[in-house]
């Protein structure tokens, strides 16, 4: 006669029943494409002309750091990431900070840092395209018709010197009004005791900031930080739309090197390597994000 | 009885396979949503459909040409969506060649006859869509890039001959030349620019232009490789970073590759050195006498870059047979081809389409297309379409010597896989 199963035998098998949809979507949609994808990685394939992958071990990693393209983009992700990091971090604090305090028509200027978030990303790049336009932008428009300072009308997009800052600036654009509510809830999120007992102590303006504030949004960092790091380290539309990586490789950053090599070249076993060495980047990063921000 | 149902068994079974095989009465055309706006297919459908009874015509757009890659998977499977898919250019055919995902419209169906020769098309186009000696693109429209100009400014400048026509650049020391006459700065403020190069994302179209208008050929002595290092291509690179430098020679293409058409429409720039359809487009604007189109130095005599959007069918189509007479009586029909041309400026490929031409330019234009010859089919020729870009640019903003520049594009030719598919 076969056994019932026991109270606590049903009980797993019911949980594993109800965990296999969740599971085998990961799985199909997650851990087999990364699997597979680091093995095409070690392969040389191109998509098109290629019949199977080739195995050919790290060939493609140290072609990488061999790529003087791909050293460039590196060193473009990592100027753009950085200034944006510190940037979008700083400025979306202080503005969370200024509405957290603002008394009058708090829900106005929530609504304005916020809006930009919900406009697409790539339909920004255009709008901003052409308001930097050399000939016809109405940023040099306003510059030499309006303030009469036709020496500032500059061409913003196609001077390597000042390309790269017009992407960060759209990229601030677009990110910081997420970025503030994110600050905002840590701060509305800090006790008021906190504050009544500074201020019975005498702490008042900057003082309430550095010592009661900034301690306190410790697991806000941590957010928003893991946020501005994917934001800074993953930018791939800003360059795209606004300068296709130009003037020459100025604006060229890892993500868009990684489409060019697996979509406009079909070398995905390339590509997947340089996508893999972005995903080690980012992780690092992140990681030292979450160590940074749970030390005391 | 028994045999009676057999019969009636063997019969359903024959009535049911002779349905099957036989086509579907629809044909499922995809395209980018201006080639479909220009080549007016809306129409086109509807006049197949009402020219044949019973057959269904759907029309579909894909974004960007980077997606019809996507085709593949469904085609390899042996499925499809689509039965003629437009392409921006015959170089996106080849993708699909290797694994043999496309009918050969000469081999496979029998596509020329005596109603549809291959000496009723511009030679040129039907060329460029032979891959491997099998034609697998045939074309529909084509530009060939020369240099728009905008009349009005050149009579202001006294760039006209006696009879007030505008002169034509002999040179690139002419078009310099020109161009620094049609400057105007107001104020420290540009107000006029001089010439607009395609110097972005389209730069590869623009160099291999320059190169066989001047030297009447793209390849080195191998026949097989572009070659940059020759006396006229250096000099031709002198003479855009001398331009480029003194502001004459405009850059705003490099960020946005439509900014140079926009600007030419909008009457602000004199010469446009692209694809010679946009002075058609801005004639709306800026009245048809006062735009007009130049040959590129050299082109006249050597052909220039030609190219254009043509269609491929798959494999995997049930309906290749009705989409051939698509093609044949919808998209080469001389009504589509002349109304494209009058109306878009997007050239006809067949020889007789010509005649119905609102315009003269279009003859000297297409001179100058037949001269020109078919693009370069190499396996890695997207590597030369996205690298050439960023060396010239680099050279134009003066962090590369000329010298380092050619080189540059020497060793880029060295890396690509040339081998034809």
């Amino acid at each position: 006669m076969m056994k019932m199963p026991t109270r606590e035998q049903a009980r797993k098998i019911w949980g594993i029943i109800f965990v296999l949809p969740t599971f085998l979507f990961i799985f199909l949609f997650m851990v087999y494409p990364l699997i597979y994808s680091f093995y095409i990685s070690l392969s040389d394939y191109n998509f098109v002309y290629d019949v199977a992958p080739k195995f050919v071990g790290l060939k493609n990693y140290f072609k990488a750091f061999a790529d003087p393209t791909f050293i460039v983009s590196m060193k473009n992700t990592f100027c753009f990431a950085g200034l944006f990091f510190v940037l979008v971090m700083v400025i979306s604090f202080l503005i969370a900070l200024l509405l957290y305090y603002c008394n009058h028509f708090s829900w106005f200027f929530r609504t304005s840092i916020f809006i930009p978030i919900v406009i697409p990303i790539s339909l920004v790049c255009i709008l901003f395209s052409w308001m930097f336009a050399e000939n016809f932008g109405i940023v040099n428009y306003f510059l030499s018709d309006v303030l009469h300072l036709p020496q500032w009308a500059h061409a913003w997009l196609t001077d390597p010197k000042t390309a790269m800052d017009i992407v960060i600036l759209v990229s601030l654009w677009c990110c910081i009004g997420f970025e503030t509510i994110l600050f905002l809830a840590g701060l509305q999120g800090i006790s008021s005791d906190l504050f009544e007992a500074a201020a019975v102590d005498g702490a008042t303006g900057w003082r309430k900031v550095f010592y009661i504030i900034l301690p306190n949004l410790k697991e806000t960092y941590v957010i928003t930080g893991i946020w501005a790091i994917l934001q800074g380290l993953k930018v791939f539309v800003q360059p795209m739309v606004l300068t296709q990586g130009g003037p020459g490789n100025a604006t060229l950053v890892m993500y868009m090197h990684i489409y060019n090599n697996a979509f406009l070249h079909f070398d995905l076993g390339y590509a997947a390597a340089l996508a893999f060495i972005l995903s080690v980047i980012i992780l690092f990063f992140s990681i030292l994000n979450l160590k940074l921000s749970s030390s005391k | 009885m028994k045999k009676v149902w057999l019969l009636m068994l063997i019969l359903v079974m024959v009535c049911t396979t002779v349905a099957f095989s036989a086509e579907p009465k629809v044909v499922r055309i995809t395209g980018q949503s201006w080639q479909i706006t220009k080549l007016f297919l809306e129409d086109a459908a509807k006049q197949f459909s009402a020219a044949h009874p019973g057959v269904k015509v759907e029309l579909k757009t894909y974004a960007d040409p980077s997606t019809i890659t996507n085709y593949a998977i469904n085609w390899s499977g042996g499925n499809t969506p689509v039965d003629i898919v437009i392409i921006e250019s015959p170089q996106f055919a080849c993708q699909f060649i290797t694994k043999n995902l496309l009918y050969s419209f000469d081999k496979d169906l029998k596509f020329f006859d005596s109603k549809t020769k291959r000496s009723d098309f511009v030679k040129f186009c039907l060329d460029d869509g032979v891959i491997n000696n099998s034609q697998y693109v045939i074309p529909v429209i084509s530009e060939v890039y020369a240099i728009n100009i905008n009349k009005k400014m050149f009579k202001e400048a006294g760039l006209v001959d006696k009879d007030g026509n505008p002169l034509e650049p002999k040179t690139w020391e002419d078009v310099y030349n020109f161009a620094k006459k049609l400057h105007k700065v107001e104020n420290g403020k540009v107000v006029q620019q001089g010439a607009t190069i395609q110097w972005g994302m389209n730069m590869y179209a623009t160099v291999m232009a320059v190169l066989r208008a001047s030297r009447g050929d793209i390849y080195g002595a191998d026949k097989v490789s572009m070659s940059f290092n020759n006396p006229e291509f250096r000099n031709i690179l002198t003479v855009w970073k001398k331009g480029a430098d003194e502001g004459v020679f405009s850059k705003e293409t490099i960020a946005d590759y439509n900014a140079g058409r926009n600007s030419f429409s909008a009457g602000r720039v004199a010469m446009l050195i692209e694809s010679g359809s946009r002075w058609f487009e801005a004639a709306d604007n800026l009245g048809k006498n006062n735009v007009s189109v130049l040959p590129l130095p050299g082109s006249m005599a050597n052909g220039s870059y030609a190219f254009g959007s043509g269609v491929i069918i798959p494999r995997a189509s049930k309906s290749p047979q009705l989409a051939v007479q698509f093609i044949k009586e919808q998209l080469l029909s001389g009504k589509l081809q002349t109304r494209t041309l009058n109306q878009y400026g997007k050239m006809p490929v067949m020889m007789s389409h010509y005649k119905e031409a609102a315009a003269s330019e279009w003859e000297s234009l297409k001179e100058i297309m037949d001269k020109s010859g078919a693009t370069p089919k190499y396996r890695d020729f997207s590597k030369y379409m996205t690298d050439v870009a960023p060396i010239i640019q680099t050279y134009l903003d003066g962090k590369i010597s000329l010298d380092e520049t050619i080189n540059r594009l020497e060793n880029l030719m060295k890396s690509l896989d040339k081998k034809t598919i």
